[in-house]
C-alpha cells in the first residue's frame, strides 16, 4: 500500500510540476507570439528596408500549404521608438504600434486580459478608427473606453504624422511584452504614407506546444520555390550582418524568425527552467526508486518462507524474478492510472487558482490565472521513466529473492 | 464653349501669379530672417509651462552661422544641463553630453529641452526653399494686416508637413500654425515682437502652445506654453572654431 500511494503521489507530482512547467514556457511563448508577430513571424527586406512587397500572396501560399499552423496574417508593425499616444495633457511613448487584421488574429488576440472593452467593441465599430491601449498607457493617460486619444508618430521620410483614435480595449499586459498598442492595419498603413496593403511581417501562429523548429524548417521549403530566403539565423544580431553580406541587396530577401530568435535574451532562462525541472523530475524519481528498493528488501525478507515454499514446489529462480518484477509492474501501472486521475483534478484545481496578485505572476500567466500544459508525450515519458525507475528498484530484490535456497528459506523463522 | 475655355485659363493664370506671389512673401520673409551675410549669436529663454502650471526654464545661447548652415546651441541653466549642447556640422546634428563626455546623433524636429519649441525653430529657416504656398487669403491678425498663406513641405527634412503663416505688411510672420501630415493641429506659435539686427529681424518673444499637450482645467482647455525670449543679439564674427565638437569639449573642462 505505501508503495502504490508512493508511486501515485509521485507520479502525480511529477506530472504536475512539468504542466506548470511547460504551461508556464508556453504562456510566455503564447504572449510573446502576440507580441512578436506569431510564433514565427516572416519578414521582408529589401536593400535593407523591412518590408514585405504582395503580403497577400505570401499569405495565400502559407495558408493553402499542409503546415500545421492555425492562423496566418499580415501585420504592420511600426519598430520606431517615437510613437506617442496623447491625452489629457499627459503623453507616453510606444515601444512599438502593431497594425493587426482584428478578423485574422481574433482568437488570439482575445486571449488579452482585457480589463475594459474587446476585440468584439472595436470589430463592431470597424467605422471608426479604434485602438487598443495597455493598463500602463491608460493609466498615464487618464484614458477610458470611448475616449479620443492622439497618435502621434513620423511617416518613413521622418514627417510628423497624428491621429484620433478611440479607446476600444485596455488590456493588462507584462511589461516586457508591453508599451505597446494595437490598431487596424489599414489605419496604421495611411498615417505613414504607405499603400493599404502595405505589410512589414506576416505573423505564424502554431497550435500550444508545437515544434517551431520544425515549423521553420517546413516554412522554408514552402517559401524557397518562390522566394529568396535569408539563410537561418543563430540570433537577432546575426540579421544585419547578413542582410549587410547579401550580394544582391535590389531583390527582396525573407526571414523567417522563430521565438526564440526575438526571444533570445530570454530562452536562456526558459531554458534553464525546463532543465530544473527536469532534474526536480529526475530527484523524485531517484527519491522513489530508493524508497522502493527498500521497501521490497523488506518485501522480500518478509515473504522469504513463501519465495521458499514456491522453489520447493518447482518455480524456477526466472519464475521468481519474473513474478517479483510483474508484482512491481502491475502496482506500477495501477498507481501511475491513480496518480493521473490524482494530476487531472490537481490540474483543474489549479487552473482556477488567481495567481495575479503574486508579483511577476504576470508573465506566466494568462488573465492571473495558471495555464498548465499536460502534453501527452510528456506524460507518457514520465509514466515509462517511473516504470523504468520501480522496475530497477525492485530488480535487485528480486534478483535475491530468486538466489534464496529453498531450504535455507523455508526453515525461517516467520 | 470660346467662353468656358477663356474662364479657365483666366483662372489658371490668376492662380499661377497668385503663387508666386505667395512664393515672393516667401522670399522677402527668408531674406528678412536669415543672416546669410554674417553670423549671430543670442541668448534665449525658455519657459515652459504645462497645463495646470508647473514651471521650467533653461538658458542658452544659440550661435548661428546661416550662410553654412551651422549652429551650435549652448545649454546655460538649468545647472543640471549646463555644458549640454546641440551642434550641426554639415548633415549632423550632435547632441553633447557633459556628463558623458559623448556626442549622439539626433534630429532637429526633437524638442527642445522637453519643450513646445523645436531645434529647428532656433535655426535657419528657408520657407521658400522648403515650402510651397497652397493657398492664400487676407485677414487681420491684432494690429496687422496680414497675408495668410497655407504651405505645404516640398521635402521631408523640415519639421512639420504642413504650415499656416500670417505674414505682415512688412514681411515679417506673426502667427504660425503647424500641422501635422493627416491636418491636425499640433503648435500655434506667436511673434508678437521683432529685433532688428542690422538689416535683418530677429523675434524679441516668441509663445509656442503645444495642442497635442492640454488639459481641461476648470472647464477651460489650457496648452503646454512655451515663452522664448531673446535678448543680447549679436552679429559679430564667431570663430570658426565654435562650430566643433572640439569646441564643446573644451567649454565644459
Amino acid at each position: 500500500m505505501l508503495m502504490f500511494f508512493a508511486i501515485l503521489i509521485g507520479f502525480a507530482l511529477v506530472a504536475i510540476i512539468h504542466s506548470i512547467t511547460y504551461g508556464a514556457l508556453e504562456t510566455v511563448k503564447t504572449k510573446a507570439a502576440r507580441y512578436f508577430s506569431g510564433h514565427l513571424s516572416i519578414t521582408g527586406y529589401t536593400g535593407g528596408i523591412q518590408n514585405i512587397s504582395d503580403s497577400d500572396s505570401l499569405v495565400t501560399l502559407l495558408e493553402n500549404s499542409d503546415l500545421p499552423v492555425s492562423t496566418v496574417s499580415p501585420r504592420t508593425v511600426y519598430y520606431r521608438s517615437d510613437a506617442s499616444l496623447f491625452f489629457n495633457g499627459e503623453s507616453i511613448r510606444q515601444r512599438r504600434l502593431i497594425g493587426i487584421e482584428f478578423n485574422d488574429e481574433y482568437d488570439e488576440l482575445s486571449q488579452l486580459d482585457f480589463l475594459e472593452g474587446s476585440i468584439d467593441e472595436l470589430l463592431a465599430n470597424d467605422d471608426s478608427k479604434g485602438i487598443l491601449i495597455s493598463e500602463v498607457a491608460a493609466r498615464i493617460l487618464g484614458a477610458r473606453i470611448g475616449d479620443d486619444i492622439t497618435l502621434y508618430m513620423t511617416t518613413d521620410t521622418g514627417q510628423y504624422n497624428s491621429a484620433t483614435l478611440l479607446v476600444r480595449g485596455i488590456f493588462r499586459e507584462t511589461s516586457l511584452f508591453g508599451y505597446v498598442a494595437y490598431m487596424n492595419r489599414y489605419d496604421l498603413n495611411s498615417l505613414i504614407l504607405r499603400d493599404r496593403d502595405y505589410a512589414t511581417d506576416i505573423a505564424v501562429y502554431t497550435d500550444r506546444g508545437s515544434e517551431i523548429d520544425s515549423l521553420e524548417e517546413e516554412i522554408r521549403t514552402v517559401l524557397a520555390d518562390q522566394y529568396l530566403l535569408l539563410p537561418p539565423l543563430d540570433n537577432k544580431a546575426d540579421l544585419s550582418l547578413k542582410l549587410f553580406n547579401l550580394e544582391d541587396k535590389s531583390s527582396q530577401y525573407l526571414v523567417p524568425l522563430t521565438l526564440d530568435i526575438h526571444l533570445d535574451k530570454i530562452t536562456t532562462i526558459m531554458d534553464a527552467v525546463k532543465i530544473v525541472t527536469w532534474f526536480i523530475e529526475v530527484l523524485f524519481m531517484l527519491i522513489i526508486m530508493v524508497g522502493i528498493l527498500n521497501t521490497y528488501r523488506v518485501l522480500v525478507y518478509e515473504r522469504t518462507k513463501e519465495i521458499g515454499t514456491l522453489r520447493a514446489i518447482g518455480m524456477t529462480q526466472l519464475e521468481i524474478r519474473i513474478m517479483f518484477l510483474s508484482e512491481a509492474f502491475f502496482l506500477d501501472f495501477g498507481a501511475t492510472i491513480a496518480g493521473f486521475i490524482l494530476f487531472r483534478v490537481i490540474l483543474v484545481a489549479l487552473g482556477k487558482m488567481d495567481i495575479s496578485s503574486i508579483p511577476g505572476s504576470g508573465l506566466f500567466s494568462e488573465k492571473g490565472f495558471l495555464v498548465p500544459y499536460a502534453d501527452f508525450t510528456a506524460l507518457m515519458i514520465t509514466a515509462l521513466l517511473m516504470l523504468a525507475a520501480v522496475l530497477i528498484a525492485a530488480w535487485s530484490p528480486a534478483e535475491n529473492a530468486s538466489r534464496l535456497s529453498p531450504v535455507d528459506a523455508m526453515r525461517q523463522e516467520n | 464653349m470660346k467662353r468656358i475655355i477663356f474662364y479657365v485659363m483666366l483662372i489658371w493664370s490668376v492662380s499661377f501669379i497668385l503663387a508666386d506671389s505667395a512664393q515672393e512673401i516667401l522670399a522677402a520673409v527668408d531674406e528678412l530672417i536669415v543672416f546669410n551675410n554674417s553670423d549671430i549669436s543670442a541668448e534665449y529663454k525658455i519657459v515652459k509651462r504645462d497645463p495646470g502650471g508647473a514651471t521650467t526654464t533653461n538658458v542658452t545661447t544659440i550661435f548661428r552661422r546661416d550662410r553654412t548652415d551651422q549652429f551650435l546651441i549652448l545649454i546655460l541653466e538649468p545647472v543640471s544641463d549646463k555644458g549640454k549642447g546641440y551642434l550641426k556640422t554639415g548633415d549632423n546634428l550632435w547632441l553633447y553630453d557633459p556628463i558623458g563626455k559623448s556626442f549622439t546623433f539626433t534630429s532637429a524636429r526633437e524638442r527642445l529641452q522637453n519643450s513646445s519649441a523645436r531645434i529647428s525653430d532656433f535655426t535657419r529657416s528657408d520657407y521658400s526653399a522648403d515650402y510651397r504656398a497652397v493657398r492664400s487669403s487676407e485677414e487681420k491678425l491684432g494690429v496687422w494686416d496680414c497675408t495668410v498663406l497655407e504651405l505645404e513641405a516640398t521635402n521631408d527634412t523640415v519639421s512639420f508637413p504642413k504650415m499656416k503663416i500670417w505674414v505682415s505688411e512688412d514681411n515679417l510672420i506673426r502667427k504660425i500654425e503647424d500641422y501635422s501630415m493627416s491636418g491636425q493641429k499640433m503648435r500655434v506659435s506667436a511673434i508678437p515682437q521683432y529685433q532688428k539686427i542690422g538689416d535683418k529681424w530677429l523675434p524679441v518673444k516668441m509663445v509656442v502652445l503645444d495642442y497635442f499637450r492640454s488639459k481641461r482645467i476648470n472647464g477651460k482647455t489650457e496648452y503646454e506654453r512655451t515663452t522664448i525670449t531673446i535678448s543680447r543679439p549679436s552679429i559679430a564674427l564667431l570663430p570658426d572654431s565654435l562650430f566643433t565638437k572640439e569646441y564643446l569639449e573644451r567649454v565644459n573642462r
